[in-house]
């Protein structure tokens, strides 16, 4: 991992077109600004990694799905 | 073409049955095609998506809009273009579903649902800036 120091209101550039700015740090909190092409997506690591762990999970789901028999019985999807 | 699905058992199925997801699934970025195949317990609104780039690679999903009210999402720019939508009724939304040892806490992938274009024949996993959970309770209203 490559570790910058960087001071409020002094920037990175990723890959030539993203830029990360440091707008304002304070008791351990930063916020940062972030300017990248519409195609590039940025979320913050715990978002991508619940969906990661969520995705991991529902692989091995399959076999559950005869276990779910009864409980759509009791509850009746809406239909559209 | 033929396919061994677990659960299921022999499914055919032709190169038009294909969603070609550009960047995979979040985990899975290297699964890029997959084919959506009808549970055999036709009475459960569940479908399982199989993976054809990884042996016994398969997700339940279901329609999110089936069990939870008032989902409503504004799909941003980057994935109506990833996906070539022109028009909303090209597509269809899918939630990742999981079914823990106790069926009663299975929930559903809000944050990140599956799109499809149907017509186009293209699908990902789009992560919505709205304050969905990714791990929604299926059936709340039971406790």
């Amino acid at each position: 991992m490559l570790i910058l120091s960087r001071k409020d209101n002094e920037s990175i550039i990723i890959n030539g077109n993203i830029e990360v700015k440091i707008i304002s740090s304070e008791n351990g909190r930063v916020r940062i600004g972030i300017d990248a092409p519409q195609n590039v997506e940025i979320h913050r690591k715990e978002v991508f990694d619940q969906i990661m762990s969520e995705n991991r999970s529902a692989a091995q789901s399959a076999g559950g799905l005869s276990m779910l028999k009864d409980k759509i019985g009791k509850k009746n999807p809406k239909k559209d | 073409m033929k396919l061994a699905v677990d659960y299921v058992g022999e499914v055919e199925y032709t190169d038009s049955d294909i969603f070609y997801f550009e960047n995979g699934l979040y985990g899975f970025e290297d699964c890029k095609r997959f084919i959506l195949v009808q549970n055999p317990e036709k009475e459960l609104p569940f479908y399982y998506l199989v993976s054809l780039d990884q042996d016994k690679l398969m997700f339940v999903v279901t329609n999110p809009f089936l069990f939870v009210d008032d989902y409503d999402f504004d799909l941003a720019d980057k994935y109506v273009g990833d996906l070539s939508i022109e028009d909303s009724s090209e597509i269809s939304v899918y939630g990742m579903v999981v079914i823990p040892d106790n069926p009663q806490e299975s929930t559903i992938n809000l944050k990140a649902p599956l799109v499809l274009n149907n017509e186009k024949m293209i699908g990902a996993q789009c992560v919505l800036l709205e304050e969905y959970h990714s791990r929604h309770l299926l059936f709340e209203s039971e406790r």
